[in-house]
């Protein structure tokens, strides 16, 4: 493969994984950082890929695995602490007009809550619209567990939603 | 799609059984202008998805990759490390020219006058031991000159050795 067939065929995903990572480190910077090392891996094994099932799902655990193992090394508590003490990501697009920031944050909130595991079936499902095998093969999940999270996740997020609404929170 | 086909496909969301394609169905009703009043709570859940989908890579993400990626893939200079036997070879082989080209010359030219020895033979055993201890104490400072002459020339090679490696 060169190095023009890998721009065209493989890196166009890089917007997913990126979101991906970003959904589990909340690092703009660092995100875009184990994007560029999961292609250089990927570039680096570009002999082999033939050998891959689906390339994509691949690449996703890839980018979960350094995402997390560079998490775990810094000691971030960055998703803790959102949730504890409602600090907003700043990731919104500059697309949202304010006065639906407010439902955004509150929708972001909710989702940070959420275990991880949750909040990654629910970005690989709602977000990157992956198949239930895919998510399987990305988080090393047996696929029953990706439609049990799955489930839960979004039931939590209803639940919750429809609360503070009641409430007017 | 109305009202009548969204309220099912929603309360099959929840459940977690919709397809990929019931999906998009229901992402697509709810981002549109004609939400039903009593599925409008549902909104925000499905405009925030589509809302995070629109997250990017900076434009220059590209250029930098394909940049390493060129990078790492241009053929290597081999640099060779100088084998360090060959360098203690060398060393000694500097360390004895060092040491002969010191050394005295001991051989008389071949056409030198003819010398009587004799008169500068020692006569007494007192006499033979002070004119040893001279000669002795001269080659002792000649060789000692010599090694760290020596020493100095095998200094500099490791040094080079450093910078090779």
């Amino acid at each position: 493969m060169n190095l023009n067939e890998f721009k065209n065929t493989i890196l166009p995903i890089k917007n997913k994984l990126f979101r991906f990572a970003l959904s589990i480190n909340n690092d703009r910077v660092e995100a875009e950082d184990i994007v560029q090392e999961v292609f250089i891996k990927v570039w680096n094994k570009r002999q082999h890929l033939a050998q891959i099932d689906n390339l994509e799902a691949w690449c996703m655990k890839l980018t979960r695995n350094l995402t997390i193992d560079k998490l775990r090394s810094k000691h971030k508590r960055t998703r803790q602490l959102e949730a504890e003490f409602d600090i907003s990501s700043n990731e919104a697009t500059p697309h949202v007009k304010a006065e639906v920031n407010d439902i955004f944050n509150r929708v972001r909130k909710l989702i940070n809550q959420l275990p991880q595991k949750m909040r990654m079936v629910i970005q690989l499902r709602d977000i990157e619209e992956l198949t239930y095998k895919e998510i399987s093969e990305a988080l090393d999940m047996p696929i029953n567990q990706v439609k049990i999270n799955l489930f839960r996740a979004r039931k939590q997020i209803r639940h919750k939603l429809i609360k503070t609404e009641s409430y007017g929170l | 799609m109305d009202y009548k086909e969204i309220r099912p496909l929603i309360e099959k969301y929840f459940e977690g059984t919709t397809s990929l394609r019931e999906e998009k169905v229901l992402r697509s009703y709810f981002n549109g202008p004609n939400v039903a009043e009593n599925l409008a709570k549902y909104q925000p859940i499905f405009q925030y998805w589509e809302d995070q989908q629109k997250i990017e890579l900076d434009a220059t993400f590209d250029d930098k990759l394909l940049a390493i990626l060129e990078a790492n893939d241009a053929p290597k200079a081999i640099i060779r490390p100088l084998n360090t036997w060959l360098l203690r070879i060398a060393a000694v082989v500097v360390l004895a020219l060092g040491v002969w080209w010191l050394m005295p010359e001991n051989t008389p030219p071949a056409n030198s006058a003819g010398i009587d020895w004799s008169k500068y033979e020692p006569e007494t055993p007192e006499e033979a031991l002070k004119v040893l201890q001279t000669a002795l104490a001269k080659t002792s400072t000649k060789l000692n000159k010599g090694a760290s002459v020596a020493a100095g020339e095998v200094t500099k090679i490791s040094k080079i050795g450093k910078y090779i490696k």
